[in-house]
This record gives C-alpha cells, structure tokens and sequence, in this order.
C-alpha cells in the first residue's frame, strides 16, 4: 500500500509540474514570441534578411507537435484522469467489518 | 495560473495522505476453526440431517454462543462481558457481528460452544490474552474441539496433512516430553528421546493457538527427558515455564532448575540442587512445586518451591517422609473465605529408584505435604479394608488429577488415579504388572487418611498423564484427559496402534451392596478409532496439560490434540 501511494504521489508530482512550467523552458539560442496566452514562435530569426526573412517566419510556424495547444490539453486530460483513477483506487478503504464471528 | 496548479497539487497530495493514514482499524475477526472432517460428512447434512454423525460440523440449526470476558491485568481474573448467541441458517458458514465495541487497553477472553439442535454441546474451543488496541486490525483463529473427546489440532480442516500442528518428533516414535500451557494462548513442549534420531533432544517449541502456529525457540540447556515442568504464573500476560532436573543424553542427571520466559524465548538457570530426574511438578496459587527424583543411587525427599514473583527464588516447602521419584502429585489446597489458598499437595505411590522396581508401599504410600511438613495418610477402600492390595502392592508412574465435585452444592475435591504399574506377587516371585484400575481418592472428613473407590479400565495405561478439564457449574460429572500411552512396560514401543487417549468420567453412583453413595470412574468412548490415532501414536510417558480455558493438551509422536471440556473452570 504504502508503495503505490508514493508511487501515486510521484506520478502525481510529475504529471502536474511538467506541464506547468512546460512554457519556461525555452531552447538554448533561440526566442520566444508570445502570441496570445499560450502559443510560441520559435526560432532565430536575427541572421535572415528580406524575403528570407518570411520564409523563416513560414518555418518558424511549424512548432513541434508536443508544445502544441492540443498535444498538452490531452495529455493533461489524460494525467489528470489517471490521477483520479490512481487516487480513488489508491485511497479507498474497505468497508470496515467491526467485530465479528466467522465460521 | 502556476501557483494554481501548485496548490491544487498540495491539496491532493495532502487529501491522499489524510485519506491513507486514515484507514480502517479496529475490525476484530474471529475465524472458527473446525476439526479434519475427512470424508467430508459434513457436506451430507443438507440431503441428510439424520444419517451421519455431524459433530465435529457447524450445520443449519446449530446454536453457537460466543462468551466474552475481560480483564484490565493478565494478572487479574477475567470477568464477564457479553455473550452472544447465533442461530446457524446455513451449513456452509457464515458471519455475524459480535459487539459493538471492545475496551481499548483492556485483554479479552473468547469461549464458543456449539449445540446441535437437541441441545447438546458438541463443539467448544476458547482463547484468551487478546489485548486490544483499537488502532490495530485483529484476526484470530480459535479452534474448536469435540467436548470431552481428542481431535488433532488443523487450521485448516481440508489441508489438514499441511496444517496439523506437530511436535519436533518425527513419525517412528518419542517418550518423555515435558509440556506446560503456558497464558495467552501459549503452549509449551520440550524435550524427551527421539526413536527416530536415538537421542535425546534439546528442543522447545510453542504453540500459539491464537494462529494456530508453532515456533522454535531457545534450546534446552542440555538435552532433557524425564524433565518435570508446570506453569509459574508470576502475573505477565503469557507467565513462565519451570523445568527442573531430568535425564542427559549421556545417562546423567540434571540438577538445574530452569525458568524459561516465552516472551523472550530464552531459558535462565535459576538454581542448581540433586542431580535428579523423574521428579515431579505442580502449580498452585501460581507458584510451582517440584517434589521428589531419583537418580541412580538415591532418591530425594525434597519438595521446593518456586516463587513466582522476582527473583523467582526457591525454597524447601516440605520434605516426604519417604523419597521418591515416578509418583504423581494433586493438588488439594484448601481456600479460606478471605480467597487464601493454604497450599496442601498429595504424593501418591512411586519408587525409590529410577526403574520403577522398588515401588513405595505400606503407609507412606500417600502422603499430603503442607509447608514445612509431610504426612502419610492411611489408605482404605469405603469398608476400610484395601481390597485391591493398593498399599501392599505400591502404584508406580500413575498419572493424578484433582476434580472438584459440587453437585451436592458444596465442593469435594477429590483425586482420580489412573494407570501406573505395580508388584504383583512377592519377594523372588514377584513381577510388575500394568494397573487397569480407576481410582478416585477423597479425604476422610476429618483428615485421618483416605478412601478410595475402585473401578475397572478398559485397558492399562503402564505410564499416562492426566489433566481436568472444563465443566460447568454443578455438573453431575466431573471429566480428565488422559495421554494413556500403551500398556507396554518397554519405553521403547513403537507400536501407535495401541497408543490411546482418552477421557475419565468421575461422577456419583449410588452402590446398593454398602448403601451409600461412591464415586466412579469410568473411561469415555471417543468418536476417534477406538481413542487412538493409529497411524501417529502420541509421545510415550508424554505430558498433559490444561490451560485456564480448561483445554487439556496432548502430545503426540507427530501432532498436538485438544481435548475440550463443557466450559470455562469456574
């Protein structure tokens, strides 16, 4: 018992840091564009000139799939509804029996 | 947004070790345990009620009665609590709450007695020494014998061959074991000759029958048989063994007293006196008493006394005017009105060697010992005759138990005598013959000697133990487990198939020949092969012993049997 809970409790941790502090990590180099509360460009972008200059923008748009708005929320579904299953299952106490005689 | 998600995570993981260390506790489950039902007779009940004897079943109909008592000290008597009375609906088992509530701190006694449905008591089985801790969870088990009858003690009746509880003998045969029942459900066996290692073996073991369990613990400081032993009850929950003197492996005699502690397991010498064996030991108002042993060319007349309150130290009680050692002891202590016991202990027949040859004879046959002195004590039958040759012949290695008598109101104790052998014939002619009488000696009112009535066994027992077990209030009859052995003289049979157990009945007769009431003993039938386990036999001069539940324990080559009574000894 006392296994899974801290391995809940680990589980638990994990799952909720990581996508909490996912957007300040930012890659070594490069910078950050907030666009609206939850979406990045990336890239770097100071060495390009001109009509290169859009293209990087057009390249720069392709972010990975894992940072997207669509990939957290699922995950974070997903984590947050295992978390439930693993707390209920986890916490739930038998029913007390009192005291009784059993033959 | 972050802090947020971080004080919903705090929350959780703080709601999950509130709703962790808060788990159920204070559930109490008593499993009922059931002895072997071999050819699984109790699963006929339902298609037929009446075709088979269900005795040792717990079938629709049944009434069990769970009794609860409890004390606040091991040190003090339990008291009753509660009762609970069952109706069975169902042969397959079942489950009922018992109480409500048990008192933290306090130790808790459970008896069960099962009735069928004509009323009559079948199964009863008891444990005590539960202390109760209301933030633990509780499983007990709690083995149900046959009342009056032996049954093999299982957990678990259909894996009987894996769950039998079993000595540290092996199948080929034992002799000259030394047990006590210990408190708190403890039972406690060292010692005595292997057939199967030819040695004498220095184990202990105890048996815990609130799991029905068996444990090794510290060895003997040498290895012991002929050891005597008895219970000291210095007031802690499970109280001490005493073990004094007994035969080495090497033929030499120990001279230690030894007080062996079942909460730590281990042994201590507490003194060194003779180096005798065969000697003989006792319980009264918790100390213990060891009287007498023989070695190979003296005997002792010493009876001590263990004290049983620290140190546990040993005195002279009394010393018997005549030495001995394979004699029995009873105890007839008397109680005044304030609860004082004056200890008062019966030494009857024995030898004045280790064989059993030179038994003890004419008066000093029985004596009765009280601090600082010893008496012999005339023995007649009720026409004041000794119609059996009783003082002239001597009675060597029987086996004594005192029975309280009380169903005239007052109690009478009185003492049955079973077994021993003794010399028939005299001097160049004589031989030893094994007893196949029943005795049951009760002093004369005004302490002048005693009487004796007189039936016949069965059978012989040539060395058994005896202990009483449990009856109720009032009962008619008064009941004692015997470990009978065989009627073989040679220590070394091996033969199981005539090793028996059974129990002795003491009631009152009305005997139309001397117009007067008498006291008869007669042996009681058992349900098992003819009072025997064929196959496994039981340790040969082996002990019997009761515990305060009243269940008696008996020892065999390979396995422990119970022998329940009616009830708790009152």
């Amino acid at each position: 018992m006392k296994v899974i809970k801290n391995l809940l409790i680990a589980i638990l941790v994990i799952s909720f840091v990581s996508p909490a502090f996912a957007q300040d990590a930012a890659p070594q180099g490069g910078v950050n564009l907030k666009v609206g509360e939850n979406f990045y460009f990336e890239g770097d972008i100071s060495s390009k000139e001109g009509g290169d200059q859009e293209e990087s923008m057009a390249e720069i748009q392709r972010t990975p799939f894992y940072k997207s708005t669509w990939f957290i929320t699922a995950v974070s579904v997903v984590v947050i509804a295992g978390a439930a299953v693993g707390i209920y299952y986890g916490t739930r106490t038998e029913e007390p029996e009192g005291k009784v005689i059993e033959w | 947004m972050r802090s947020m998600l971080s004080a919903l995570l705090l929350l959780m993981i703080a709601g999950m070790l509130v709703s962790c260390d808060s788990g159920n506790t204070g559930d109490f489950k008593i499993r009922l345990r059931l002895p072997i039902d071999i050819n699984e007779v109790c699963s006929y009940y339902e298609d037929d009620p009446d075709g088979e004897d269900y005795t040792y079943c717990i079938t629709r109909g049944d009434q069990i009665l769970l009794e609860i008592y409890s004390t606040p000290n091991p040190a003090e008597p339990y008291v009753f609590a509660q009762s609970k009375l069952i109706s069975v609906d169902s042969s397959r088992g079942g489950k009922e709450n018992f109480i409500r509530s048990l008192k933290e701190g306090n130790y808790y006694r459970f008896f069960v007695s099962v009735t069928n449905t004509n009323e009559k008591l079948k199964l009863t089985g008891g444990l005590d020494g539960i202390y109760y801790d209301d933030a633990k969870n509780y499983e007990v088990d709690l083995f149900l014998g046959a009342t009056a009858d032996f049954v093999r003690v299982v957990k678990d009746r259909k894996k009987y061959e894996d769950t039998s509880l079993r000595s540290y003998f092996d199948s080929s045969g034992s002799r000259g074991a030394a047990a006590v029942a210990l408190k708190g459900g403890l039972v406690y066996l060292s010692g005595g000759y292997s057939f199967d290692y030819e040695a004498v073996m220095p184990n202990t073991t105890v048996f815990d029958m609130h799991n029905l369990t068996s444990s090794k613990e510290d060895s003997l400081r040498i290895p012991l048989e002929y050891h005597a032993a008895a219970l000291l009850d210095d007031g802690s929950p499970y109280g001490k063994a005493i073990i004094a003197f007994g035969t080495g492996d090497d033929g030499s005699y120990s001279s230690s007293i030894l007080l062996f502690d079942p909460e730590k397991g281990r042994y201590r010498t507490l003194e060194s006196k003779e180096s005798v064996t065969k000697a003989k030991a006792i319980t009264i108002d918790g100390k213990v008493y060891i009287a007498g042993g023989c070695n190979e060319s003296s005997s002792s007349s010493k009876i001590y006394v263990v004290d049983n309150r620290p140190p546990y130290s040993i005195t002279e009680f009394a010393s018997m005017k005549t030495a001995r050692c394979n004699h029995a002891l009873a105890d007839v202590s008397t109680v005044d009105e304030n609860n004082v016991i004056t200890p008062r202990i019966l030494i009857i027949g024995g030898s004045s060697d280790i064989d059993g040859e030179d038994p003890v004879v004419g008066d000093n046959i029985v004596e009765l010992a009280v601090a600082g002195s010893s008496t012999p004590l005339p023995l007649t039958d009720r026409k004041g005759e000794d119609s059996v040759d009783l003082t002239k012949n001597g009675l060597v290695s029987p086996a004594a138990s005192t029975l309280k008598m009380d169903d005239l109101g007052e109690i009478q104790k009185v003492v049955a005598v079973i077994g021993g052998h003794l010399q028939d014939g005299s001097d160049e002619n004589a031989t030893i013959v094994v007893s196949k009488n029943l005795y049951v000696f009760s002093e004369k009112s005004d302490g002048s000697g005693i009487i004796y009535d007189v039936n016949s066994a069965p059978q012989g027992c040539a060395r058994p133990s005896m202990a009483t077990i449990g009856t109720t209030e009032k009962s008619p009859a008064q009941y004692a487990a015997v470990n009978c052995g065989t009627e073989d003289l040679d220590t070394d049979s091996k033969a199981t198939d005539t090793q028996k157990i059974f129990v002795v009945q003491v009631k009152r007769s009305f005997d139309s020949e001397l117009n007067m009431n008498v006291l008869s003993a007669s042996v009681k039938e058992s349900l098992m092969d003819e009072n025997r386990d064929p196959e496994n036999g039981v340790i040969l001069d082996g002990p019997t012993v009761v515990n305060d539940l009243g269940q008696a324990f008996v020892f065999g080559t390979e396995y422990v049997y119970q022998i329940c009574g009616n009830s708790i000894p009152y």
